[in-house]
């Protein structure tokens, strides 16, 4: 672990936390951070690496950088957003954090809106959803108006709103919960900071692990309405080519999902220095950074192969669903149970591949084919409606 | 041009096999929930499932369903709403596709509370 820089401001308001795993291309955000609204005071920039790479694009911002920090994580060790998250929530001497895209455009208003959003309420979860523009054409990244961004390629834009805001059918997978999401240190420090279990290592990951623990605690979710964060088109975004733990085939993390459906606040795995801020402790921040990083998991996380998925791995979760049944895994037993079940039906076996095994032996006979028609009725039914009743729509519409 | 048209093509029908694929996994789960269903359990059952989801599931789910109980099927809110209301009182059962729980988490946080809630 090395410093490049450590913050000197003495009390700002608002921490932004931003992260990198040397593969940022721009930090273009710090510039837009120039012109900000309110004084410099009221905010500090922590940028967190994981690994030894100095970035030859952040050099340009570096009088703009508060605190720099290498983590030095081994080459070999796939990224862990999570473990940067907790040791910007270490760092951070704002009452308020910021995690959000370090390549993304901001307005004037950006910090203005968040504390003034925090001053009315504290107790939130506050995140700003990210217009997105595809066109090729404005990478490298080349200072855009926001207007050109709004403009032509831009994939969400509704009346000046991003789609993800207005949409109220399916928000969790339409919003960018990656872009900005802002709380209270303590609160967050009170849940347990960010999940560092090996299901969020890769690209399926995200704040919204703390955001649905934060929202199990009582707090509210609220997302801002007029201020937004501006995306463009640059390549490898979205996690193209990254390992990947478990999701719901949306790029959203199914153990996030299942602390949302279980209530759960504490984090699965809860990293140390967050736990002794937490508990109170308050050592001094060199004794915190000794315990930020977990050797043993660094090892775990190591022996996740590169680019690959968690399924092709063999490698599951402690808790899945498989044919009607949840799987779980305790001490070194699994357990199957049929999600409608009476209490007791159960199979248990010491491998997940037996008791798979035994639900597979235990299905109706009908169900395979009947599953099998099923995707055949999606597939008709997506041809049905693209081909017929959204040509009939667009008829309408034009007459 | 052409490789224009190509790459519009592309990429439109490799949403259309991903978008399906993710419905037609959901709908699996759903089923094989119905199939291991115990019987005794709550005699009403409500399944969330998407919009195409739905228009198979309720021609088909009832006849399926080994416990024996009054099957409803609903795809929005709404219709959910209405469906939470008609039921008040009586022991039932919410199962829906993991993926969905994203889209109705707010409704049926009071199922969870209530345990009654099944996530396939």
């Amino acid at each position: 672990m090395k410093f490049i820089k450590r913050s000197t401001r003495q009390q700002p308001r608002l921490s932004l936390i931003l992260l990198d795993w040397s593969v940022r291309e721009s930090f273009h955000l710090l510039q837009y951070l120039r012109q900000q609204t309110v004084p410099r005071d009221a905010f500090e920039v922590i940028i967190i690496e994981y690994y030894d790479r100095e970035s030859p694009a952040l050099r340009e911002f570096a009088g703009d950088v508060d605190t720099w920090l290498l983590l030095e994580m081994p080459r070999d060790c796939l990224y862990h957003k999570h473990l940067m998250y907790n040791a910007g929530i270490v760092l951070a001497r704002g009452d308020i954090l910021m995690i959000g895209d370090s390549d993304a455009m901001v307005r004037p208003s950006f910090v203005a809106a968040i504390l003034d959003a925090f001053a009315r309420d504290s107790k939130q979860v506050l995140h700003l959803d990210q217009f997105r523009n595809h066109r090729r054409d404005l990478y490298p990244f080349s200072y855009p108006s926001f207007d050109e961004v709004l403009g032509e390629g831009c994939v969400n834009n509704r009346g000046g709103k991003t789609a993800g805001v207005l949409d109220t059918e399916d928000p969790i997978h339409r919003r960018n919960y990656g872009a900005c999401m802002c709380t209270g240190r303590a609160d967050v420090i009170a849940i347990g900071g960010a999940d560092e279990h090996i299901d969020y290592l890769g690209h399926i990951c995200g704040p919204y692990d703390m955001t649905f623990r934060l929202v199990n605690r009582g707090y509210r979710e609220v997302w801002h309405e007029s201020e937004f964060t501006y995306h463009t088109w640059h390549p490898g975004q979205a996690g193209e080519d990254n390992y990947q733990g478990p999701h719901d085939g949306r790029q959203l993390s199914t153990t996030a999902l299942e602390a949302l459906i279980s209530g759960r606040i504490v984090p699965l795995v809860e990293n140390a220095a967050i736990a002794s801020l937490r508990r109170g402790e308050a050592p001094a921040e060199d004794v915190l950074l000794a315990r930020l990083i977990d050797p043993e998991a660094v090892r775990r996380w190591q022996a996740a192969p590169q680019r690959a998925t968690a399924a092709e791995t063999g490698r599951a979760p402690d808790r899945l669903i498989y044919r009607g049944h949840t799987l779980e895994r305790r001490g070194g037993t699994w357990t199957a149970r049929p999600v409608l079940a009476a209490p007791g039906d159960l199979y248990e076996a010491a491998e997940l591949a037996r008791v798979k095994a035994m639900i597979d032996a235990a299905a109706p006979l009908w169900l395979a084919p009947v599953s099998a028609a099923g995707s055949l009725f999606m597939l008709a039914d997506r041809l049905w409606e693209r081909m017929v009743v959204d040509r009939r729509r667009a008829a309408r519409a034009g007459r | 041009m052409f490789s224009a048209f190509l790459r519009k093509w592309r990429h439109r029908t490799d949403f259309l096999a991903r978008e399906t694929a993710y419905e037609a996994r959901g709908l699996a789960s759903l089923l094989a929930a119905l199939a291991f269903a115990s019987a005794g359990k709550e005699p009403i059952l409500i399944l969330v499932a998407a919009p195409a989801q739905a228009r198979f599931l309720s021609r088909i789910a009832p006849r399926l369903c080994r416990a024996s109980c009054d099957v409803r099927v609903v795809a929005d809110l709404p219709t959910l709403d209405q469906c939470l209301s008609d039921v008040a009182g009586q022991p039932t059962r919410v199962l829906l596709a993991g993926e969905l729980y994203a889209r109705f988490h707010a409704r049926l946080a009071a199922e969870v509370r209530a345990g009654t809630l099944a996530v396939a």
